[in-house]
């Protein structure tokens, strides 16, 4: 790493992908290639939802918003060989693309899309964007119950 | 250093150090057309021929899942991107090996992903900011050509009256959407109305109609006559339809390029360039 310390210039970087399991409960997800939790934590950059515990309505829970600075991102790789729900964690009236998505509403993903999420702010919540594999944005994604 | 665990740091920034390289028609690993597995922003500053040459992605299985590159067109002329031959490695789903190639246009910024263990998948901005069309790797060589070629997408909205704001047409919906169709000719806009936009395939429409007056091309999003529409960002129009869409296929039209012209659009849309000439907007 540079010697410029919380200012790093470097020729790349890569990040050890987060992996995770869709489900109904609410599980810390980690890089363990056996991992199987749904939680995101907010360190991770890159998560690879492998599974999913029983079928299109498990889910995966992201990091609360107050834990992770304005404008953060990472991205999410949906290979559960199912659709899944993301939702942001439960009462907490969080939102993605401006939809409260606690629970009651969830955002949709697609198998097999890529989802680049970002953090707006506390209030705004989050905007995610999706993309399928044949490299097109999808229209925008509206959580629903 | 205020970074307490080092495998996830907090930091103030990131700079990652771009790493030029030229397109070229070179297969040999190690050669200045392949991107070194480590890097993660690079600029193809050149080509060395035409737009045949190409670059090659770093084998799929020297990164890790989620790994992303950012590249951007810098060198005057468009060029293809490979994945390393006879790895079969696919690019938006595509083997990209070398029979098939994926297309990046002069001044576009191209963000790959790698996705499975077998493939990456991109996307890109144009130099307007505008979304692009979903790349299908063809084996279609490079051929000039002048054609405007207009594209013309699914929803046109085609706002008649000749309003005198320079509005964006908003566009009417309401709805959260992506599509960032920008278009970029010159005139004042017409009444920032209409916009229909039925279309559902928003977000994907390569609207970028830079072409000025190119007329018809209605990218899906909004108001796009030719007249019309302002600087680029206007009609970044939200329409939306309420489906939230899912089916990829809507805008996808794996058709693509139909003319890989220079000109900016190799548009992708399923009823592309319906011609060129188009009838110029009621309007100015």
């Amino acid at each position: 790493m540079g010697s410029n310390n919380a200012s790093p210039i470097i020729d790349g970087i890569w990040f050890r992908p987060h992996i995770g399991k869709a489900r109904n409960d609410n599980t810390g997800m980690n890089t363990d290639a056996s991992s199987t939790g749904n939680s995101i934590p907010p360190t991770a950059k890159s998560i690879s939802v492998e599974s999913v515990e029983t079928d299109a309505n498990d889910w995966i829970t992201l990091p609360s918003l107050a834990d992770v600075p304005n404008g953060h991102e990472f991205i999410i790789l949906a290979r559960a060989g199912a659709n899944f729900e993301m939702r942001t964690p439960a009462l907490s009236g969080e939102k993605i693309n401006d939809i409260d998505s606690d629970g009651t509403q969830e955002y949709l993903v697609t198998d097999t899309d890529t989802v680049i999420v970002r953090k707006v702010n506390n209030t705004a919540g989050w905007v995610a964007q999706s993309i399928t594999k044949l490299g097109a944005v999808r229209t925008a994604v509206i959580p629903d119950a | 250093m205020a970074i307490t665990d080092s495998l996830a740091p907090r930091l103030d920034g990131l700079s990652l150090h771009p790493h030029y390289i030229q397109a070229d028609h070179n297969t040999t690993a190690g050669t200045n057309n392949f991107i070194p597995y480590e890097k993660a922003v690079v600029i193809v500053s050149a080509v060395t021929t035409d737009e045949n040459d190409f670059i090659v992605l770093p084998p799929i299985a020297d990164v890790p899942i989620g790994h992303r590159v950012r590249i951007i067109g810098s060198a005057g002329r468009d060029f293809e991107v490979r994945t390393p031959a006879s790895s079969n490695t696919t690019i938006n789903d595509l083997d990209s090996d070398g029979s098939n190639e994926y297309h990046i246009a002069d001044r576009e910024v191209h963000e790959f992903i790698k996705r499975t263990a077998t493939g990456w998948v991109a996307f890109a901005l144009n130099s307007l900011g505008a979304q692009v069309t979903a790349v299908v790797p063809d084996n279609v060589s490079y051929s000039p050509s002048s054609s405007v070629s207009a594209s013309i997408s699914p929803s046109s909205s085609r706002s008649p009256s000749a309003s005198t704001s320079p509005s964006s047409s908003v566009s009417a919906s309401l709805s959260p959407s992506s599509s960032s169709s920008a278009s970029t000719s010159p005139s004042a806009s017409l009444s920032p109305s209409s916009s229909a936009s039925s279309s559902s395939s928003a977000s994907i429409s390569p609207s970028s109609s830079l072409s000025p007056s190119a007329s018809a091309s209605s990218s899906s999003s909004a108001s796009l006559s030719p007249s019309a529409s302002l600087s680029p960002s206007s009609s970044a129009s939200a329409s939306q339809s309420p489906s939230a869409s899912s089916s990829p296929s809507a805008s996808l039209s794996p058709s693509a390029s139909v003319s890989p012209s220079s000109s900016q659009s190799r548009s992708l849309s399923p009823s592309a360039s319906k011609s060129p000439s188009a009838s110029p907007s009621p309007s100015a």
